[in-house]
């Protein structure tokens, strides 16, 4: 019965979103069939999901997607890294706690485009550069997350780990990192978020100067080239990477996780 | 086996020092089912958390097989006062197995004592249950059945009947003394009713609400005890004026 009106919500759910977004692109078609706006700036809805369909057939829209999801992976990776570390080591005592906070209010409000020209002179005209841009831009909301999760750790929890005779490590990952996973997971996603938009920025000004290109770089081009229709295709692409990453991946793991214990913050 | 001598243990609280624990000096034999019987506020569970290593003491030692107690351990399982105690994110039989399979018991025997203990406390229906889907009193259960999947040489139990109703608490009060002579556990059991000190205990400690010891009371009573039992009225009394006095 529970299972039921809980499988009943979720395909409730889809349909009304999926109502959404079709009722937004009507709109969108509405309006540029409208002739309010010159069309070469404005393209129908139908004209970009075209382009958009005939540029992932053959395989372009695919190619730049992987290059731009790549680095995003990267990113994502070492910041995950770093960030865990960032948060345990806070955890350690009074003066490590005090360091990661410090380090967080000087680094959190930097804009990661802002740091470009030092990326550059520190890593060339590389892909260290955009992953260095990437990391510092999740790292640190990363780390609030983090730490907020593992100070809401219930202390009973702790006290069971160490009972049944885990330390250290054992009982960071057995029992810590659980007990607080809906923080780790909120972390990772808003880590994924900002990854997806810093990489974008990143590429737009590296494409220019003539990396090997992903979608930011794409949009650069389309834009100079004004490939309008392009442009949009490729902001479509984005939106559908993000939808497709939020809905499938990200639900799907809070349904067997969080969500599957009752853990919801 | 466990020495507790001349413990006394204060908290700030508000800037306050407060005595919570003075003077509390006894021993438990190896072997032996020892009661820890006080009003609500005596200090039982500051007390079983300085023998479970979570609190230090603030004066006097705590001696543990000739070794003085300072962190947890695995020698002595805990079973906690309370519900929360349980791992969210594992199912009833998930938290009764996961300790099991951290000390490195083998694949086969972990079922083997998951299953064991699962249908001890009644709950082989909800092995694949998470502990959000649990009434107080199962996840209190299944705490148990963890705690004595473990097989410890030592069990501190802070009130772990308090929520059940009077059948399941007396089946497992039973099942908790045949357990004990099975395996030769030493049970040091906090309670505030004195039915169940004088069911279960070979001794009770009565504490006072000053958390000072008030005496000490063998309880040489033939088992299985039942009140109509000679003895047993008489016993009752005597520790009611002990706890009742000042
Ligand atoms: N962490 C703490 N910090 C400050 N004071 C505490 C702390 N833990 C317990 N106390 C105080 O110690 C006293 C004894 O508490 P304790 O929990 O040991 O009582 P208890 O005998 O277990 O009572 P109950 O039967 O209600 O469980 C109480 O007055 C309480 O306020
Ligand atoms: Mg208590």
């Amino acid at each position: 019965m529970l299972n039921n009106n809980k499988s009943e919500s979720i395909y409730k759910t889809i349909i009304q979103k999926g109502f959404i977004l079709l009722s937004l692109m009507f709109l969108w078609e509405l309006i540029a069939r409208s002739g309010i706006f010159n069309e070469l700036l404005f393209p129908r809805f139908s004209t970009i999901a075209l382009s958009f369909f005939q540029q992932v057939q053959n395989g372009y829209l695919i190619e730049i997607t992987l290059v731009s999801l790549s680095l995003i992976f990267k990113g994502l990776l070492i910041s995950l890294i770093i960030a865990l570390l960032l948060s345990f080591l806070a955890m350690m005592g009074n003066f490590f706690h005090n360091l990661v906070e410090v380090l967080n209010s000087i680094f959190h409000p930097l804009p990661g485009i802002a740091l470009l020209p030092v990326a550059m002179l520190w890593f060339g005209l590389s892909e260290a550069s955009i992953i260095f841009i990437i990391a510092h831009s999740v790292i640190w909301p990363m780390v609030i997350s983090f730490l907020t999760g593992l100070k809401s750790i219930p202390r009973i929890n702790i006290e069971v780990g160490q009972n049944i005779g885990l330390k250290g490590p054992a009982l960071i990952w057995g029992v810590m990192l659980p007990a607080a996973s809906p923080y780790i997971l909120s972390g990772i996603k808003i880590g994924w978020a900002r990854a997806w938009r810093s990489a974008i920025a990143a590429e737009m000004v590296f494409g220019a100067v003539g990396t090997a290109g992903g979608l930011g770089w794409h949009i650069f081009k389309t834009r100079y080239d004004f490939d309008i229709v392009g442009t949009f295709a490729a902001l479509l692409t984005i939106m559908v990477v993000g939808i497709v990453v939020e809905e499938l991946f990200f639900n799907s793991i809070e349904n067997r996780t969080i969500k599957r214990w009752n853990m919801i913050v | 086996m466990l020495y507790i001598d001349n413990v006394g243990k204060s908290f700030i609280n508000n800037g306050i020092s407060v005595n919570v624990l003075s003077n509390i000096t006894f021993r438990v034999l190896s072997g032996e089912f020892f009661c820890l019987l006080g009003p609500s506020g005596s200090g039982k569970t500051t007390l079983l958390r300085c023998i479970g290593g979570y609190e230090k003491v603030t004066s006097g030692t705590i001696k543990l097989n000739n070794h003085t107690v300072s962190a947890p351990g695995i020698d002595r399982i805990m079973v906690f006062q309370g519900f929360d105690q349980l791992f969210a994110w594992k199912t009833v039989s998930g938290n009764i197995e996961y300790p099991l399979k951290v000390n490195g018991i083998s694949r086969v025997e972990r079922r083997e004592r998951t299953e064991k203990y699962l249908s001890l406390v009644g709950l082989h229906n909800y092995a694949n249950y998470y502990p959000f889907q649990l009434s107080g009193g199962m996840k209190q259960r299944t705490a148990i059945a963890r705690a004595l999947a473990l097989e410890p040489p030592l069990l501190l139990m802070d009130e772990p009947f308090g929520n059940l109703d009077a059948i399941t608490r007396h089946t497992l009060q039973r099942e908790l003394l045949r357990i004990k002579d099975e395996t030769n556990t030493t049970v040091l059991f906090v309670t505030h009713d004195i039915d169940e000190a004088i069911t279960l205990g070979d001794r009770i400690l009565i504490f006072s609400r000053q958390g000072t010891v008030k005496s000490q009371i063998e309880n040489n009573l033939n088992r299985p005890r039942i009140p109509s039992m000679p003895g047993y009225a008489s016993l009752w009394a005597n520790i009611y004026e002990t706890l009742g006095e000042g």
